[in-house]
């Protein structure tokens, strides 16, 4: 621009110069060219000052010159309006534009706004104030809180420290003196030395953080990867698992090759562990289709082509275990020979003491084959019982050859009962047992029955059969219940052939004596059960006598089918007059008295005789008043029955039993009474409502039963029922403030240092932090 | 005691004096009762005594000595539901801390067992002998001079057979003769308080909460007397009073009358709490429960009753006999109640199930009884007064001591903290000894028997502020400790009855009075001379009356009136 306008001024000046000096033309052109010529070399285009050189027929008053006419036409320029040029590139070009510029949203609502706002500040407000949930809480649970939280604890200084311008005077001090700081031991007692004060300021809490973090990386690391194995490790697709196999064995393989070739010592120990493992599955039963999902198989395997599968399967792998290592010499076999299996790796190189060592190392695997064979062999006899039996009584045999000789029946009779026990639970095993002990052919039964058969008879009665049942299957019939149960059992088996009359009679008596037993049992803490028991037992037996036959035997079945049911109806039985009479003990005393005088003197005569004639009949008075408080205490019936409504009524009419039915009201039956298994007892029923009225009749707010409730204030607080620590204990302030001293809000500074991980910790806190004790009550 | 210590002199008032008599003097007369000692092993397991110059290395048994967990039992307030697990964390953490706080109590009071002076015993025969040979004369041989000076003989034989009781310290005894003879004594040192004549019959007598009151129940009124004898009270609201109980924690004493009435009076407000008709004729046995203050009645048709002022009704009813029941004891725990009847038997029964437990014929049976602190079970068959040990735990086939007073006893008492047991009958009183019947151990803020005046003083006013309300007499004493969980209905219906008026009730709405002008100036409209016009009323239909009957007697059998079915429609 400047540029310009200098240039017109310059061209101002020319023409006045062309009006003034014509004879200073020739210079002033050359001056110019001059001109041009320096301001091309700048290269820049330049607008020139449009000047008119020439006529021209249109003379444009706006400077329009017919510039470029000394210039080189472009062919392009000439080209381009060929171009058809639309007229709307330019609306085009916009909506591109526009189109490019994504859509500015709408600007949030008032509300919305603040919503966002808020959030955000309270998630920032909780984080901030959620480290102090630990002190809260901290505070809460303090069993006693001293306000101001911050308290200046005089520290003691120690005397060595306070006596600081001693010196060591006497050589005698001296020396010592000289030895400890040669030792560099702490002179006073409670310093510690360099090395300590050293360790104790190893580790400041930065760096202590970060080994924590690092820690705590770690342990999450290894938790995912335990995560990740335990997934993998419930895939249950067969493929998968496959694939993963052969890719293991391939790595083994290629780890192996390497060893090989980089330590050939441990390629041995590798393989030496191999013959381990082959040992190991020799001795073990693992894979030769005798566990339980393989006898499962064998089961199936008649029908399931896939079960056959997998048992072979199984055996081919139990073959391939069982394959021995074949350990080549490098002298007989050079390398490069092929590996077809993990099982039979050659080594190039083995050192020949070691294979000289183990011999069995040296020469050719034995055929697997054959071992196999021997092992099914084994198989065949070895079913398990079998195989224990036949331990056990070498075992019996070795003890007998060092035991002496009287105690060999001792023996034979013992394993003779245990072989007995086998083969109880199953018919299967019996068969086993019968092969070893007895001549074969016997029949499968079990041998209880057997030996019952042979000692007891069937005509036996059943109380004796009761104690076979006892003596036998101790294991088993652990209650009298159950004996009571079996003995019913085994009645029904003889009831058919023998007399029925002559066998039930003492199985009932026995069924009596075992519940009277068992009763008896269960008294015999206190012992007042006795009597009562006695009294049932002599009012069973009139009863007993009086009932028909049917009667009887319908009730005792009952008994045997469920004596455990029983007590709580029974005890209805306990009459009165048995808790009355009972069995008393006289007592034997040294002393007799001798006379009974009037011991309450002359005075009230009449009172005496009517006492003494007031209990003639105290039991049936007692029953009925008892039957009256039962009756009294039962909730009534509540009648709404109108007569004459909807009906005729009048006198001599009743109204109908539909309509009693319908509004006579009948309570819910009470609770059982408290004292109805005590005949002699009768108990109010009645609430104590004066008391009720000091009683907790809501339960407390922290409290969420009402046992938690009743525990917490059982033990009493006051000085009366404690000893004197013990109360002041129990009734020490939750808060205790000291006087004169402002209890300011808590602050960062004020929770000890035991609370505060927490919290984040200002710079210049972490240095007090460390000097600060923690603070007794909290 | 144990009898190795037994030449120790301590001086007189010393809180270890009254141990003495326990057992003592083994050896010192052969063939004489032996002491035995059943003494609790207290010292901490130690091992054995360690020398001196060991004494600056470390202690080899660190920290306080080990607690048996059966000893700090005796101490835990267990039993009760089991709090089931609180779910919040904030409840869980505060019962935590209120059973450690429970748990750290007890035990310091089981530590503090070590500080008790004396060790309980009883008397052990030799192989062969019957404990229930030895005399007091072989007793009193036998044991110091401060013991022996326990047993003696009063002798009153004018005023008839007596009553007894021992104040709760066991320091004072009063006397009651049937006769009207009333003494009180403070009997270690046989020092005679007061003694007067009431001038009438009396049936029992009782010590009041301490010394300086008693009651006498005379023939007509029960009368309260202080501890010289002077009468403070008449209460006329109590006669024909039979026996006397005194529950002293209640601050009540009740009374069991001729005519069936059990009545509680307050003592220290002076009113009557209660007045229960038992309706069971004439009560002459009554005891009290020590543990529970429940009172038990023995009646003459052989049932013994729990009775508690706040419930009109019998508590419990037990048949126990079949004569008449003549006696009651129940035992210091309050677990366990014997009772002798007219059919001669003495029965222990468990309270908690009210069964029976044994059951033992005694001669002639039972007409007193009486337990000792220590469970010793003193009954007075005929003129002969026999203690039992252990009665609850086994059946006693023979009794631990005999004694036979110069008359048959009329009471028997044992004297609390002390190995002795009081027998009043027609001659007088006798005081017998009875190693191992009392409590070796006295705790000196609830009872103690060497206090002074102001002592005395003090626990009178600690006492009082103590006092129970007679309310929460009840038959399970952790019925406080308990939530009520009764229904708010049933709540209501108690608060109403309880108050007699329903204090939530709303008043009966009335309508407003809506017509202007007479709401100030309203007359009450009542009808004129009613009296006069009742009068006149009377004397017309008496008027009436007489016409008719001069009518009937005129006319004779009046005619039969008509009453057809179709009398109705006529007109």
């Amino acid at each position: 621009m400047s540029e310009e306008w200098l240039g017109t001024e310059a061209a101002a000046g020319e023409s006045e110069d062309e009006d003034g000096n014509e004879g200073q033309e020739g210079g002033e052109r050359r001056h110019r060219q001059l001109l041009e010529a320096v301001s091309a070399l700048s290269g820049r285009k330049r607008r020139r000052l449009a000047e008119r050189t020439e006529a021209a027929v249109q003379v444009s008053e706006f400077n329009v010159s017919t510039k470029g006419a000394g210039e080189k036409l472009v062919l392009a320029e000439l080209l381009q309006p060929i171009r058809p040029k639309s007229a709307l590139s330019r609306v085009k070009n916009e909506l591109t534009r526009v189109k490019q510029k994504a859509a500015v949203e709408l600007p949030l609502s008032k509300e919305e706004a603040k919503r966002v706002v808020r959030e955000a500040a309270y998630v920032t407000t909780s984080k901030d104030v959620g480290k102090w949930q630990q002190i809260v809480l901290q505070n809460r649970r303090a069993e006693q809180l001293v306000f101001p939280l911050k308290q200046d604890i005089a520290a003691v200084v120690p005397l060595e420290q306070a006596v600081s311008a001693w010196k060591a005077r006497t050589p005698l001090e001296q020396e010592i003196f000289g030895l400890l700081h040669k030792t560099k031991q702490p002179i006073t007692d409670p310093l510690l030395t360099p090395e300590e004060a050293a360790s104790l300021q190893a580790m400041s809490l930065e760096e202590a953080r970060q080994r924590r973090a690092e820690l705590q990386k770690a342990r999450v690391v290894q938790s995912y990867y335990e995560a990740k194995a335990r997934r993998e490790k419930k895939i249950k697709s067969k493929k998968y698992h496959r694939v993963l196999k052969k890719s293991k064995r391939r790595k083994a393989l290629k780890e192996f090759e390497l060893l090989q070739k980089s330590d050939p010592e441990a390629a041995l120990a590798r393989l030496e562990e191999l013959e381990q493992l082959r040992m190991q599955e020799r001795m073990s039963l693992k894979h030769q289709n005798k566990g339980k999902w393989a006898r499962s198989r064998a089961i199936i395997a008649k029908y399931d082509l896939e079960a056959r599968k997998a048992m072979q399967e199984q055996l081919a792998k139990n073959k391939e275990l069982m394959q021995k290592v074949r350990v080549e010499l490098p002298e007989e076999k050079p390398d490069g020979m092929p590996e077809e299996d993990l099982a039979s790796v050659t080594i190039p190189t083995i050192p020949m003491d070691a294979s000289r060592a183990n011999p069995w190392l040296l020469g050719k695997p034995s055929s697997p084959a054959k071992e196999l064979e021997a092992q099914e062999g084994q198989g065949d006899l070895s079913e398990p019982a079998a195989v224990e039996s036949k331990e056990e009584m070498e075992e019996e045999e070795e003890e007998e050859m060092s035991e002496e000789e009287a105690l060999l029946q001792d023996f034979t009779q013992k394993r003779h009962m245990r072989r007995q026990r086998a083969g109880s639970p199953a018919g299967q095993d019996a068969d086993v047992t019968g092969a070893v002990s007895e001549p074969p052919g016997d029949i499968p039964v079990p041998l209880i029955c057997a030996e019952a058969e042979v000692s007891v008879g069937i005509e036996l009665p059943t109380g004796a059969q009761e104690e076979v049942l006892l003596s036998q299957q101790l294991g088993r019939a652990r209650t009298m219940e159950d004996v009571e149960a079996l003995a019913s059992e085994e009645r029904e088996e003889p009831a058919p052939g023998g007399g029925e009359m002559g066998v039930q009679q003492p199985v009932v008596a026995a069924g009596a004596k075992a519940r009277a037993r068992q009763r008896a049992a269960a008294g015999a803490g206190t012992g007042a059960q006795q009597p009562v028991a006695a009294a049932e037992a002599r009012e069973r037996q009139p009863v007993a006598k009086g009932e028909t036959r049917a009667q009887r035997q319908q009730e005792e079945g009952r008994a045997g089918a469920r004596p455990a049911r029983k007590p709580a109806a029974q005890k209805q039985l306990i009459s009165l007059q048995a808790v009355l009479e009972g069995r008393a003990q006289e007592v034997q005393c040294p002393s007799l008295p001798v006379l009974l005088e009037e011991e309450e003197g002359g005075i009230d005569q009449r009172g005496v005789i009517t006492e003494a004639f007031a209990g003639d009949d105290v039991v049936a008075d007692f029953r009925r008043e008892k039957h009256k408080a039962e009756q009294d205490a039962k909730p009534q019936p509540v009648n709404l029955v109108l007569p004459g409504w909807g009906e005729w009524g009048g006198s001599g009419l009743k109204p109908s039993a539909k309509k009693i039915k319908r509004f006579l009201l009948k309570p819910p039956p009470a609770p059982p009474r408290k004292d109805q298994h005590l005949p002699h007892v009768i108990m109010s029923e009645k609430r104590n409502i004066y008391a009720a009225a000091h009683q907790v009749g809501d339960l407390p707010f922290p409290f969420e039963r009402h046992q938690q409730f009743e525990q917490s204030i059982r033990t009493p607080v006051g000085a009366t029922w404690n000893t004197q620590r013990a109360f002041q204990k129990l009734t020490a302030p939750r808060v205790i403030t000291r006087s004169g001293h402002i209890i300011q809000p808590i602050s960062a500074e004020d929770v000890p240092a035991a609370a505060r991980p927490a919290l984040e910790l200002a710079p210049e806190l972490r240095v007090q932090s460390g000097q600060r004790r923690g603070r007794a009550g909290l | 005691m144990a009898a190795s210590s037994g030449s120790v002199s301590r001086p007189p008032l010393s809180a270890g004096a009254r141990g003495r008599g326990r057992g003592r003097g083994a050896g010192a007369a052969p063939g004489g009762p032996r002491s035995g000692s059943r003494s609790r092993s207290r010292s901490r397991p130690r091992g054995p005594e360690r020398p001196r110059a060991r004494a600056q290395g470390p202690d080899p048994f660190p920290g306080p000595a080990p607690l048996p967990r059966e000893r700090l039992k005796r101490f835990l307030r267990g039993g009760g539901e089991k709090a089931p697990r609180a779910q919040a964390p904030r409840l869980r953490w505060r019962l935590k801390r209120s059973a450690q706080g429970e748990e750290a109590a007890a035990t310091r009071a089981a530590r503090t067992e070590l500080l008790l002076p004396e060790e309980p015993g009883f008397l052990e025969p030799d192989p062969g002998q019957d404990s229930s040979t030895i005399t007091q004369g072989d007793i009193v041989e036998a044991v110091d001079i401060a013991s022996a000076a326990k047993h003696f003989e009063l002798r009153l034989e004018q005023f008839g057979p007596y009553r007894l009781d021992y104040s709760r310290n066991g320091r004072h005894l009063l006397l009651g003769g049937r006769r009207g003879h009333v003494a009180a004594l403070d009997w270690h040192t046989k020092e005679l308080r007061c003694e007067f004549n009431v001038m009438e019959p009396l049936s029992d007598v009782a010590w009041l909460h301490s010394e300086a009151l008693m009651a006498v129940a005379q023939r007509r009124w029960l009368h309260v007397y202080d501890g010289q004898g002077l009468e403070l009270n008449v209460l006329k609201r109590f006669p024909c009073v039979l026996r006397l109980q005194f529950l002293p924690y209640h601050f009540l004493l009740a009374t069991a009358n001729a005519q069936g009435f059990l009545q509680y009076l307050d003592i220290s407000v002076g009113k009557e709490v209660a007045a229960l008709s038992t309706r069971a004729g004439r009560l002459a046995v009554m005891e009290q429960n020590p543990t529970t203050a429940v009172l038990h009645l023995g009646h003459g048709n052989g049932t013994v009753s729990l009775w508690s002022p706040s419930v009109p009704e019998p508590l419990v009813r037990v048949l126990c006999h079949r004569g008449a029941v003549r006696a009651l004891a129940i035992d210091p725990s309050g677990t366990y109640m014997a009772s002798a009847g007219l059919d001669r038997k003495l029965r222990i029964f468990d309270l908690r199930t009210y069964k029976v437990l044994h059951d033992l014929v005694l001669p002639l049976g039972a007409a007193h009884l009486d337990f000792s602190q220590r469970g010793l079970l003193a009954a007075s068959c005929g003129d002969v007064v026999q203690v039992y040990k252990e009665v609850v735990k086994e059946l006693p086939t023979q009794p631990y001591l005999c004694h036979r007073p110069p008359r048959p006893p009329s009471a028997l008492r044992f004297c609390p903290f002390e190995d002795v047991l009081g027998a009043g009958h027609a001659h007088g009183f006798t005081s017998i000894l009875v190693p191992g019947a009392g409590e070796a151990n006295f705790d000196a803020l609830e009872n103690n028997p060497y206090r002074s005046r102001r002592q005395r003083q003090e626990w009178e006013v600690k006492a009082l502020l103590e006092k129970i309300p007679a309310e929460l007499l009840t038959l399970d004493p952790s019925l406080l400790g308990r939530t009520d969980t009764a229904t708010l209905q049933q709540k209501r219906e108690e608060r109403i009855q309880r108050l007699g008026f329903d204090p939530q009730a709303k008043a009966k709405f009335k309508p407003r009075r809506r017509v202007k002008g007479s709401s100030g100036l309203h007359r009450k409209k009542k009808v004129a001379h009613e009296e006069q016009r009742a009068v006149i009323q009377k004397s017309v239909e008496q008027r009436e009356q007489k016409r008719k009957r001069m009518e009937k007697k005129k006319m004779g059998a009046p005619p039969t009136p008509k009453h057809g079915a179709l009398e109705r429609f006529k007109r």
